[in-house]
């Protein structure tokens, strides 16, 4: 496969990319394609392993123009120079291996060096504009060059590079003016204005990542702006693994200052990286203790955490955010009051636990008087008892797991329990059978009774009537006598 | 000096009747034609009827063959002649002479009397004879007061006495001044095994009351028959018709004390046997009295303490008074102490279906299953009311001991005897209950209620029916309604063991316990 071969498929798969995403330069899609096909270069030339990093890289190439505009402000006013500081800046930061955010650079200064070695950079107008739109379109079916990499001196490099893209710049106005467009020699030119491109940005990046390192001519500032930078773009990424070990790497490039840790602190704070944020506030706090801004900004954390915890019923830990926030700021709105309600809410929540502790213990007592009972054949009273001790085993609460889990395992023993003795209650119960008909001797007895008792009275009357005549019979017996 | 025509006797023949014999002698009947020699077959000349030779009365009508006059009309005759004592006292001696003649007379004529005739075969022993006379003679002489008073004691002495009593209750009829024929009478009556003789007895009591008012022992023994026939108001009043006769012994009191309680006038009665109880006559007849009177007044304590002092001091109502005394006792639930007085009540009056049964009832109460089955086996097999009630009792026994078989027989025993009582169908409920077959007890259960909605035993069983289905809701009703029913202070109705039943199974109606950190946990549990 020739090297020409290579490079159309290159270009094919950058274009495919660059369609994925919003992106300008050339036109946005030859902008991403001119940088990402430098970095397979790069890649296929074993300057550097960058293949893996390809989303960074096209991420960079494809920034906005206020991500580019905050990175490199004075890119309008001289771009080559903006260029030659990126290049610097870079080449002092560099490491042994290239990072994401190191890569998402690197496609930010392709975009950047791809917009200055572009044909008609200069010359804003709409034959320009409907240039680029052609150069889009067309840059799948375009054939790339590239010859050997080299170290360059930035500016030179590029002024020499863009003199050569200014070569066709009339006859590629001409051609838009008289309609011809890309038809002409923009058709004709353009492999070779695109492979200018790739070549310049293979060749800058080539000089960055092969040169010599220029950290003498990097300020501190601009290190630490970098890492700022970087560190906040990870931080948006919101890998904590990447965030810690890009962090680790990147913070030995430059002294801990108390305005880089206030950066570093507020990028934490606003990425919902509190501790980090407050290990940089400290920083800040060791060497000017009376940030009010940065006090408040901890103590409002320590309050947040408080909440947090506070709603998970981490009470001790609540109170404990909820004093640091006070200690750290003791003009902080709600730290100190919210300290002393977490301190009202533990005594009651401990009073509550105590009760629920005291509760299981009754509880548990009262199973076991209640089994006594049971082994005395006292059902009821055992099954009164183990009644209470469920009501006692159902004041325990969700509050406390322990607790809970302990009676719990009480209901469940008494809910054993009452089927048993209620299987017993039922089996007993039926040896009650035949009690009623005690009843049946006093009622048959009271019904008896008057007729007993008339009865008898009328066998006394009637006695009494035979007395009677027997003494009139024997009074009279003179009469019946013959004498 | 002639004969005379009758006796032979020489007579003064200007006497008008023989001194000896009193026969007429010279004196015609104005009217009356000369009777011709009298014979063997000589007709009375009043009422036709025949006499013998040597008669003087006719039997028939009581005519004077002699004088041609009958008795009676010669006492009212001689009663309406005038006493001139002038010519009588000149004739003093004459009249000597012809009372000692007509004495002589009379004794014959007398002893021609078929009711002295009677009197002296009594007298002699011959009582059929003598009664057999009396009573010829007494079909034509129905009137004849002292010829029933004379039957009457010969029946009296031949111990018929429904045929002395109406001898003597003609007598008294007949001889409205005959007292003792009036009470005699009564008293045959009281000995009479006629069905009648207690209405006839009464009746003649208050013809005694009624001629002879102030007689108080009448109107007692009137009171007494009264009483007997279930007339207690009608007692009541004669016993004050007596008291005010002057009868006022301790039977009198006892008596009015009797009637009254009877008659539901218990306070009285009470006040009377006090004054009985004050007074000499008091026994133990009063004290039985007192306890039954105060059993019916509704005092059982008073009657338990005047039974227990009759049955010590003995009484004509020992029986009654010891079964009324036991089924006090086991209405106190004193069972042991019970059974003693109605085993002897039993003992003493073999016919005493009531104190065998509730015998066994204390049987059963003190734990002794067999005797008390033995008997109630035994009550169960006559034909006595309790004969059902003591199969019932028998089969719930036999259920308690497990013994389906012997159970189901006495039940079955029961309804033969056509028992349709609460109890009868609660225990045949419970047999049922036994036989697994547990819809027919329900239905037995729900009959009883039906036929006694007041029968607490019922209400148990159908409760505990409910607890073996575990209708605990149900079961609580029916088991509420016993306690309620059953009342306490019956240690045999376990009603403290179905009250803690009760209690349980409310408590078991409250359902499995749940999980302490379920929803609404600590409100409490769910029915």
């Amino acid at each position: 496969m020739s090297k020409q071969t290579v490079l159309r498929i290159l270009l094919a798969a950058s274009v495919g990319m660059a369609l994925a995403v919003d992106s300008w330069a050339w036109g946005p899609k030859t902008q991403q394609a001119v940088v990402t096909t430098a970095m397979h270069v790069l890649n296929k030339e074993g300057v550097v392993q960058i293949a893996r990093l390809s989303r960074e890289v096209a991420e960079g190439a494809t920034a906005t123009a206020e991500a580019m505009q905050k990175i490199h402000p004075t890119f309008d006013a001289d771009p080559m120079r903006a260029v030659e500081t990126e290049l610097r800046l870079l080449s002092a930061v560099r490491g042994q291996s290239v990072d994401p955010y190191f890569a998402y650079r690197l496609g930010l200064l392709g975009a950047l060096i791809s917009q200055i070695t572009a044909p008609l950079s200069g010359e804003p107008s709409i034959y320009r504009t409907e240039y680029y739109d052609d150069v889009d379109q067309n840059l799948q079916q375009v054939p790339l060059k590239t010859g050997q990499r080299k170290n360059v001196d930035v500016v030179p490099y590029l002024e020499r590079v863009q003199s050569l893209a200014n070569v066709r710049r009339d006859l590629l106005l001409k051609d838009y003016q008289a309609g011809i467009g890309f038809l002409g020699v923009a058709r004709s030119s353009l492999a070779e204005e695109a492979s200018r491109s790739v070549e310049a940005v293979a060749d800058i990046w080539y000089t960055l990542l092969t040169g010599p390192s220029y950290q003498s001519a990097v300020s501190e500032e601009q290190v630490q702006k970098y890492v700022g930078d970087a560190m906040e773009y990870y931080v948006q990424r919101g890998n904590e693994g990447e965030i810690d070990a890009n962090y680790g790497r990147l913070s030995i490039l430059t002294a801990k200052t108390p305005v880089f840790a206030r950066r570093l602190g507020d990028i934490f704070y606003d990425g919902g990286l509190y501790e980090r944020a407050i290990r940089e506030y400290d920083v800040v706090l060791r060497h000017e203790p009376g940030q009010r801004e940065i006090l408040d900004r901890i103590a409002t954390y320590y309050v947040k955490v408080g909440d947090q915890l506070a709603a998970a019923k981490r009470l001790e830990q609540a109170e404990e955010a909820y004093g640091r926030a006070a200690k750290v700021d003791p003009l902080h709105v709600d730290a100190e009051m919210k300290r002393l309600e977490m301190e009202a809410q533990i005594t009651a929540r401990n009073a509550r636990q105590e009760t629920a502790r005291r509760m299981i213990e009754e509880a548990g007592r009262l199973q076991t008087d209640a089994e006594q009972l049971a082994l005395e054949g006292r059902h009821a009273d055992a099954i009164g008892l183990l009644h209470q001790a469920e009501a006692k085993y159902r004041t325990v609460t969700s509050e406390f797991m322990p607790e809970l889990q302990a009676a719990n395992m009480g209901l469940s023993n008494i809910a054993m329990r009452l089927r048993d003795l209620t299987g017993q209650l039922i089996q007993n119960a039926q040896s009650l059978s035949g009690s009623g008909s005690a009843l049946d001797v006093r009622r048959l007895a009271d019904a008896n009774a008057k007729s007993i008792d008339e009865a008898a009275l009328k066998a006394l009357n009637a006695q009494e009537l035979a007395d009677e005549l027997a003494r009139v019979k024997e009074q009279m017996r003179p009469a019946l006598e013959y004498q | 000096m002639i004969n005379c025509p009758y006796c032979g006797k020489l007579t003064d023949p200007k006497l008008d009747s023989c001194p000896h014999c009193g026969g007429y002698v010279q004196k015609k009947i104005p009217g009356r034609t000369p009777e011709p020699k009298r014979s063997g077959g000589q007709t009375c000349p009043n009422c036709q009827a025949l006499v013998h030779d040597g008669d003087i009365i006719c039997v028939g009508c009581g005519t004077n063959l002699l004088t041609g006059q009958k008795i009676a009309e010669e006492k009212t005759r001689v009663a309406r002649e005038p006493r001139n004592w002038v010519p009588l006292a000149a004739l003093a001696g004459v009249v000597l002479v012809l009372l000692a003649v007509g004495a002589i007379f009379a004794y014959y004529a007398f002893t021609r009397d078929p009711v002295k005739r009677a009197v002296q075969l009594a007298y002699g022993g011959n009582l059929l004879e003598a009664g057999n006379v009396l009573s010829k003679y007494i079909e034509s002489h129905g009137e004849d007061g002292r010829a029933q008073f004379e039957l009457g004691r010969i029946q009296w002495k031949m111990g018929r006495m429904t045929e002395a009593a109406t001898a003597f209750e003609n007598a008294f009829k007949n001889e409205k001044s005959n007292v003792d024929a009036g009470m005699l009478a009564v008293v045959a009556y009281g000995d009479s095994t006629d069905p009648s003789a207690r209405q006839r007895q009464v009746g003649l009591l208050r013809d005694v009351t009624k001629r002879f008012p102030e007689n108080g022992e009448a109107w007692y023994l009137l009171a007494l028959a009264l009483g007997a026939q279930n007339d207690v108001k009608g007692q009541v009043e004669a016993l004050k018709k007596a008291v005010a006769a002057g009868v006022d012994t301790a039977g009198v009191r006892q008596s009015m004390a009797v009637a009254l309680g009877l008659n539901g006038d218990f306070e009285t009665a009470v006040k009377e046997l006090s004054a009985a109880a004050s007074s000499d006559g008091a026994d133990g007849n009063t004290a039985a009295a007192a306890g039954f009177v105060a059993s019916l007044a509704g005092k059982p304590e008073v009657a338990r303490a005047q039974l227990e002092e009759a049955i010590k001091a003995d009484t004509g109502v020992k029986t009654q008074a010891q079964t009324r005394l036991g089924l006090l006792l086991l209405a106190e639930g004193r069972t042991g102490e019970a059974a003693p007085y109605l085993a002897e009540a039993a003992e003493r009056d073999k016919r005493n279906v009531l104190a065998q049964f509730f015998h066994a009832a204390a049987l059963e109460a003190e734990g002794n299953a067999l005797e008390a089955l033995t008997v109630l086996e035994a009550v169960s097999k006559t034909s006595d009311v309790l004969a059902g009630e003591a199969a019932v009792r028998a089969s719930s026994l036999y259920l308690a001991q497990g013994n389906y078989e012997k159970a189901r027989e006495c039940i079955s025993r029961a309804e033969n005897a056509s028992m349709n009582t609460a109890a009868f169908h609660t225990t045949r409920g419970r047999v049922f209950l036994a036989a697994g077959e547990v819809d027919r007890a329900s239905e037995s259960f729900a009959k009883a209620r039906e036929v006694d909605p007041q029968y607490a035993g019922a209400y148990l069983e159908t409760g505990l029916l409910h607890i073996r289905k575990q209708a605990f809701k149900e079961a609580i009703e029916q088991l509420e309604k016993y306690l309620e029913l059953a009342g306490t202070g019956n240690a045999g109705a376990r009603t403290e063991e179905v009250a803690a039943l009760v209690e349980q199974l409310k408590q078991a109606a409250t359902g499995p316990a749940q999980p302490a950190s379920s929803p609404g946990a600590v409100v409490g549990r769910s029915m």
